[in-house]
C-alpha cells in the first residue's frame, strides 16, 4: 500500500453546541477517486469546507499531502494550498474577468512565470477542459456547465496533486454532468490527480467513483467501492440512498 | 371564479346541538365567502355537539378541509363535540391524511433574558464588533505597508480601474456640487456682509470654508454614497458566490486583492476632487463677484490673501485621510456579508451609514487637532 496522499484524523466540528462532524477518519490513496457522499445536511460541505482550510475545526487533523493544514500557517500554509485546487458549487470564477484571466489569475500571482507563459498555459488548460475556444468569454456569456469546467481549468492552474470539486454535477443535465464525469475521469487517468469530489448524484458516483465515504448526521456510516455499498451494505440508510424507490416506499410508511 | 361556483349553509340548532349543512362546491373561493359566517354561527350557538352534514357537498378540496378543521378544533378546544357526517369517501381520505399532519408547528424558541443579561450580551456584541474592526485595521494597515515597500504585490490593474471608476467618472457630480455650493455660499453670505460694506470678504469665506472644510467632506460624502456602497455590493456579491473563498483556497489573501487596490485608488484619486472641487467653487464666487462689480484682479488679490498654503494642505490632507477611511470601511462590509441576496443590500447599507459617521467623528477630530497644532 502506497502512502495516502490525505489523512482526516478524529475530527470535529461543531457550531455553538450543534455537532456537525463527529469522529471522522478516512484516508485517500494518490490517483484515486474519491466521492464523499451523503444527503442535505449531512455535512459533506462541511468536511469540504475544512478541508481546504476555509475554517478549523474544534479538533482533529487533516493531513494533505503529509502535512496538517489545520496547524500550518504563513508560508507553509501557502504551500499547501498551492498543492490543492478547488472547484466550488457555484464555479465561483471572478464576474469581472474572462475565461482566461480567471485560469491566468493563480499563475500571474502565486508563480514567478514570464507572461507569455502564463498566457500559454492558461489556454492549455482551458484547452484540456474543451473550453479553448471560449478563453475570451466572461462567465456570464457562458452555460453553468462551461463554468464549472472552467472553474476546474483555474483548480488546475497550478497543477495541484489534489482536487477537491463540490457538487460538480449539481443543477446540471445528466448529458452535461456525464460529460463532465468523463472529464475528471480522463483528467485522473491522464494526469494522475487524486479527486475528492463531494455530491449526492449517484449516477455520476457509480461512473467515476474509486472509493465512497457515505456521511450522515455528521458521521460516517459506509465506506467502500460503490457496487459493494450499493450491494452489499446491510444499513438501511445507506439501502434507502443507493435505491430510491425503498425511500419512496419508506416516505410512504412515515406519512400515513 | 364561475358562477356555478357556489356554496350554501344551513343551521339547524337545538338545545344540545348545533348541526351546520354545507352544500355545493367547497373550493378556496366559496370558502372565502363562508368562513368568517360558519365562525361566526359557531360562537353564537355555543352548543354540546357540534355536527357537521357534508352529504350535499359536490366538490371539497383542501380549503373546505381546512374549514372543518377549524370547526372541529374550536369546538374541541371549548371541550364539545364533534362530528362529521356523510362526507364522501375522497374527501374524508383528504381530511385524514390533513388531520393526521396536524402537529404544531414548533415555534422558534426565543429566550427572553433579564435585563441585566441583556445588557452584558449586547456589550459583549459591541465588544466583538469592535474587536474585529480593530483586527481590520490592523491587518489592512500592515498589508497596505507592506505592499508600499514591494509594490509589485500591488495589482495596478485594478488600481487603474478603480481609479476610473472612483475619479473621472465621479468628477461631473462633484464639479457641479462645487460650482453651486461657491455660487450659493456666496449669494448667501453678500446680504449680511453688505449691511457692513465688506462684501469682498465674501471671498475670504468662500475660500477658507471650502479648502479647510467643505470640499474635503463634500468631496468624502459624494465618495461614501458612489464608492463605499459599490465596493460593499461588489465584494459581497464576490462573497456570496464564493469568490472570496475561491481566493482564500488558492493561497490569495481578499484583503490584499480587493481591498488594497481600492484603498489606494481612492486615497490617489480624493485630494485630486479635491483640488477640482475647490477651483470650481472659487470659480462660482468670482462669477458672482464680478456678476456684483469686482473684477477678477480684486477676486484674485483677495483670494491670494485669505488662503494660505497650511489651509489648502491641511484641506487635502484630511481628504486622503477620509478616502483611507471611506475605501476602508466599503471593502471591510463587503468581506463581511453574510450569505444569501438580502446581505449584499444589508453590507451596502451599513458601509455608507458608517462612512458618514465615520466623516463626522474623523472630522471633528481633525478641527480640535488643526486648532491644537495652529494650522
Amino acid at each position: 500500500m502506497t502512502k495516502p496522499i490525505v489523512q482526516v484524523k478524529s475530527l470535529r466540528v461543531s457550531y455553538s453546541d450543534r455537532i456537525i462532524l463527529d469522529n471522522i477518519n478516512f484516508t485517500v490513496q494518490p490517483g484515486e477517486i474519491f466521492v464523499v457522499l451523503g444527503g442535505s445536511g449531512s455535512g459533506k460541505t462541511t468536511l469540504l469546507n475544512h478541508m481546504i482550510g476555509l475554517y478549523d475545526p474544534i479538533a482533529g487533523e487533516i493531513i494533505l499531502d503529509g502535512q496538517d493544514i489545520v496547524q500550518a500557517e504563513g508560508e507553509q500554509r501557502k504551500k499547501i494550498l498551492r498543492d490543492i485546487g478547488v472547484m466550488f458549487q457555484s464555479g465561483a470564477l471572478f464576474g469581472s474577468f474572462t475565461l482566461l484571466e480567471n485560469v491566468r489569475l493563480p499563475l500571474e500571482e502565486l508563480t514567478d512565470l514570464p507572461l507569455t507563459a502564463v498566457n500559454m498555459i492558461a489556454l492549455n488548460k482551458l484547452k484540456l477542459v474543451g473550453l479553448g475556444k471560449f478563453a475570451h468569454f466572461m462567465p456570464a456569456e457562458i452555460s453553468g456547465g462551461m463554468q464549472k469546467r472552467a472553474a476546474i481549468a483555474r483548480a488546475m492552474a497550478l497543477d495541484p496533486s489534489i482536487l477537491f470539486l463540490d457538487e460538480p454535477s449539481a443543477g446540471l443535465d445528466p448529458i452535461t454532468s456525464a460529460n463532465l464525469d468523463q472529464l475528471i475521469l480522463r483528467l485522473a487517468k491522464s494526469l494522475g490527480i487524486t479527486f475528492i469530489i463531494v455530491t449526492h448524484e449517484l449516477p455520476s458516483i457509480e461512473a467515476i467513483a474509486d472509493r465512497v465515504i457515505m456521511l450522515h448526521d455528521g458521521k460516517i456510516i459506509a465506506e467502500g467501492d460503490p457496487k459493494t455499498l450499493r450491494d452489499l451494505t446491510d444499513n438501511e440508510y445507506v439501502r434507502q440512498f443507493f435505491n430510491r424507490r425503498a425511500g419512496e416506499e419508506a416516505e410512504k410508511n412515515e406519512a400515513t | 371564479m364561475t358562477t356555478n361556483d357556489q356554496a350554501a349553509v344551513e343551521l339547524e340548532v337545538n338545545d344540545q346541538c348545533l348541526k351546520i349543512l354545507f352544500s355545493g362546491i367547497l373550493n378556496i373561493d366559496t370558502v372565502a365567502t363562508l368562513w368568517e359566517k360558519c365562525l361566526q354561527l359557531f360562537t353564537t350557538h355555543v352548543r354540546q355537539h357540534l355536527i357537521i352534514d357534508a352529504q350535499r357537498i359536490s366538490y371539497c378540496d383542501s380549503a373546505g378541509v381546512s374549514l372543518f378543521l377549524q370547526l372541529k378544533e374550536s369546538q374541541l378546544a371549548r371541550k364539545g363535540q364533534f362530528e362529521l357526517l356523510g362526507l364522501a369517501d375522497k374527501y374524508q381520505h383528504l381530511f385524514n391524511l390533513i388531520e393526521n399532519l396536524t402537529t404544531k408547528p414548533i415555534q422558534s424558541e426565543k429566550i427572553s433574558l433579564p435585563l441585566l443579561s441583556q445588557i452584558g450580551k449586547f456589550t459583549l456584541e459591541i465588544l466583538t464588533i469592535m474587536r474585529q474592526n480593530t483586527l481590520y485595521i490592523g491587518e489592512l494597515c500592515d498589508e497596505l505597508f507592506k505592499s508600499l515597500l514591494s509594490p509589485r504585490r500591488i495589482r495596478w490593474r485594478d488600481v487603474w480601474q478603480t481609479i476610473e471608476i472612483v475619479g473621472p467618472n465621479a468628477l461631473p457630480i462633484v464639479l457641479l456640487l462645487g460650482f453651486l455650493m461657491g455660487l450659493i455660499m456666496s449669494f448667501q453670505s453678500a446680504v449680511p456682509l453688505q449691511r457692513f460694506g465688506a462684501v469682498i470678504y465674501i471671498v475670504n469665506i468662500v475660500g477658507i470654508s471650502l479648502t479647510r472644510e467643505l470640499a474635503p467632506l463634500m468631496v468624502a460624502i459624494i465618495l461614501a454614497g458612489r464608492t463605499a456602497s459599490s465596493f460593499a455590493a461588489e465584494i459581497g456579491t464576490m462573497k456570496v458566490n464564493q469568490e472570496i473563498d475561491a481566493l482564500s483556497t488558492m493561497g490569495l489573501k481578499p484583503l490584499l486583492f480587493l481591498a488594497v487596490p481600492r484603498v489606494i485608488a481612492v486615497m490617489v484619486m480624493t485630494p485630486l476632487l479635491n483640488i477640482f472641487m475647490i477651483v470650481i467653487g472659487l470659480i462660482g464666487c468670482a462669477l458672482f463677484m464680478m456678476g456684483i462689480g469686482y473684477s477678477a484682479d480684486i477676486f484674485i488679490q483677495q483670494i491670494q490673501s485669505a488662503i494660505t498654503i497650511g489651509d489648502l494642505l491641511g484641506g487635502l490632507f484630511k481628504s486622503v485621510i477620509f478616502g483611507l477611511f471611506i475605501a476602508s470601511i466599503g471593502c471591510m462590509y463587503g468581506l463581511r456579508t453574510r450569505f444569501g441576496a438580502s446581505a449584499v443590500g444589508e453590507s451596502t447599507t451599513k458601509a455608507v451609514v458608517s462612512c458618514i459617521i465615520m466623516l463626522v467623528i474623523v472630522d471633528g477630530i481633525f478641527a480640535v487637532l488643526f486648532y491644537l497644532l495652529g494650522i
